[in-house]
């Protein structure tokens, strides 16, 4: 007890809540910009977590992240555009409201359900995640590779319209993480003559191309082509149209509903704060006294909707934390963090950085904190932010990308792996072909790799060692179940037509 | 307005699935071929260096396969109009090694915005001024990142 005070004490310094203050804030931006999304605000951020202690960069990344989730919701309100695909669902009801003049009542539904599913996300994972770590010690060499291959499967089947498109991007994925050195020898591969090669594709700089550059791509293309709408930004007049806590808390069934859905999906490897969004959205419509009212302004969609993408962000630390599997693109960016301070994520964390997790779980509570009250008093001042021109926004955001991928570094290298990875990020978001996989693949290569071939020493390349446990044979069903279940479905569909 | 939109748009190009999914195939069939080059054999190992790089490799160059039969029919729709920007990161690329980081960044700016139609000049001189400037401040007077200084040394 002594020791976690001590710990919680060492957190509340005044470096930790500055970065929090900024990771909110730069989060709650680029969330509510539509167009950006969480994703690129937390590979933005990256790079200075270089230059911090790891409880220090984990803070300011969730700072970024849950706000960042959060702010998707005040564009979706004010706008009628998502901030953020996960706010999508919140577009129906809160921009109707905005329209009736109760913009400030849809805006607080938003904030204080987000804030609400932080929380009771946060407590979960403290809740389970030493638990299921410990489960996963268990783990040796076999059971680890068929975790891998279980979280690419899980990642290429939720995260993508067709599994073929999500197993294709995750073998590129893996291809990725082979080129440079062989992790077994030590041997360089695929180098090709080229000194830097033997540091292989580095991992923040292809996040930050993958993700902000080729958004960048995208947008450029999207305003040649005149697809960008420009609206103008209704600042909320009605502010003493509030919601009342009483009122708020009247909706306690969907709240709670609303925030377990997020955090079992939150929990799951490869589905995001989307997914948890239109479920949660739909039960809430399905089991509420006034179905009649969603889409038309109903608070308690609006409660359903960022409740549930909230409510993902605490547990997508579970199976970073505990598997060393990241379950989304952005904790796949915190993975990439993790290793730049040099913590392999996994179930060890728990044993050999115990004070780091202590520190991460106080943070991830005043990162809510900091979401209420920034929330309550920056929602007028996002509106204006809405107005920036993304002719100013995009070039910024490109000298940001590069300077980032530099310092990782100090190489032009990882720059021009930086604008390669941009290209095909653009060429996978036309192909409609899932980034997620890839990354995840990229990630875990290496990991897939060294238990593969320690699996296949020990057994004498005795390929009975992935049945040979309980939790193998385990892995095994579940992954055979789920590719045939797609299997299953694909062929029935085809003979429906 | 609209002749210029005509010629934005003539800079898509709609490419078959078939098309994309066999020149994935076709890069990992020439990986797959370069393993013996690439990849050492190393004495004395228990298991063969080459097993991983040829099982990726196949098991990539089967699933483009899929995807080219899967999706022959699908026509995927890239812009060559993206062109500027690809530009602009070469030419910060490229403008880093030779002017450094902060000239270039400017001169980078200033094509960008020009490119996305800011045409009012005291936006696009302050915003080319003051981001390698931020950048400056945050990098290297805060972090102690040294950007390369180039021509500015």
């Amino acid at each position: 007890m002594a020791s976690f005070l001590l710990i919680v004490q060492s957190t509340f310094t005044l470096k930790i809540l500055l970065l929090i203050l900024a990771g909110s804030l730069f989060g709650m931006i680029v969330g509510a910009i539509p167009g950006l999304n969480t994703t690129l605000a937390v590979a933005i951020a990256i790079p200075i977590t270089f230059y911090l202690e790891p409880v220090e960069a984990l803070a300011l990344l969730s700072a970024v992240y849950k706000n960042g989730i959060y702010g998707g919701s005040v564009s979706a309100v004010l706008l009628g555009v998502p901030g953020t695909p996960a706010a999508a669902c919140t577009v129906r009801d809160g921009y109707a409201m905005a329209k009736k003049g109760q913009a400030k009542k849809a805006l607080d539904a938003a904030l204080y359900a987000s804030v609400f599913a932080d929380v009771v996300g946060n407590t979960i994972l403290i809740l389970t995640a030493s638990w299921l770590a410990q489960f996963a010690l268990k783990f040796g060499p076999s059971e680890n590779t068929l975790l891998v291959v279980f979280a690419l499967v899980v990642v290429s089947l939720v995260g993508s319209s067709s599994l073929l498109k999500g197993l294709l991007a995750s073998i590129i994925g893996l291809s990725l993480a082979m080129l440079g050195m062989d992790p077994m020898t030590g041997s360089p591969r695929f180098t090709f003559g080229n000194i830097n090669m033997l540091s292989g594709v580095t991992l923040i700089p292809t996040l930050v191309g993958m993700f902000a550059l080729s958004e960048i791509f995208v947008e450029y293309s999207n305003f040649c082509h005149a697809k960008a709408e420009g609206k103008s930004v209704d600042v909320p007049q009605d502010k003493k149209s509030r919601l009342s806590l009483k009122e708020f808390f009247s909706y306690w069934r969907t709240l709670i509903r609303s925030s377990l859905i997020g955090v079992f999906i939150g929990a799951l490897p490869g589905s995001g704060p989307s997914t948890a969004s239109f479920i949660s959205y739909s039960m809430a419509q399905r089991s509420s006294k006034h179905p009649e009212e969603f889409g038309e302004g109903s608070v308690e969609g609006i409660c359903a909707s960022e409740a549930a993408n909230n409510g993902v962000c605490g547990a997508a630390y579970i199976p970073l934390l505990t598997l060393g599997i990241p379950g989304d693109t952005i904790t796949a960016i915190m993975y990439g963090a993790l290793v730049l301070q040099g913590i392999t994520p996994g179930p060890l964390v728990f044993t050999q950085q115990g004070d780091m997790i202590t520190g991460l779980y106080v943070t991830l509570f005043i990162c809510s904190i900091f979401m209420l009250v920034l929330g309550k008093i920056l929602c007028r001042t996002l509106t204006n932010v809405l107005n920036v021109p993304k002719g100013i926004l995009f070039p910024v955001i490109m000298i940001i990308c590069f300077a980032g991928s530099y310092s990782m570094n100090n190489t032009m290298y990882d720059v021009l792996v930086m604008i390669i990875a941009g290209v095909l990020g653009y060429i996978y978001k036309r192909i409609d072909m899932p980034i997620a996989p890839t990354l995840i693949g990229f990630i875990l290569g290496s990991q897939m790799e060294r238990s593969l071939l320690q699996s296949l020493i020990k057994s004498e390349n005795n390929l009975s060692i992935f049945v040979g446990s309980p939790i193998a044979i385990a892995f095994v069903i579940i992954i055979v179940l789920m590719v045939g279940s797609n299997f299953w479905k694909l062929m029935k569909a085809k003979k429906q037509k | 307005m609209e002749k210029k939109d005509r010629i934005k748009l003539k800079g898509l190009v709609t490419v078959p699935g078939i098309a994309v999914g066999l020149a994935i195939a076709a890069v990992y069939l020439v990986l797959t071929l370069l393993i013996p080059s690439q990849v050492r054999m190393t004495q004395g190992h228990l298991t063969n260096a080459r097993l991983y790089p040829y099982f990726v490799c196949i098991c990539a160059m089967l699933l483009a396969l899929g995807f080219a039969l899967t999706f022959r029919k699908n026509e995927f729709t890239f812009d060559l109009g993206i062109w500027p920007m690809v530009l602009a990161s070469l030419m910060l690329y490229f403008g880093t090694k030779t002017l450094g980081f902060y000239t270039s960044s400017v001169i980078v700016i200033a094509y960008m915005m020009l490119m996305w139609n800011n045409r009012c000049w005291w936006k696009i001189l302050l915003t080319s001024v003051l981001t390698p400037v931020s950048i400056y401040l945050a990098f290297t007077v805060g972090m102690r990142i040294f950007m390369p200084t180039g021509i500015l040394i």
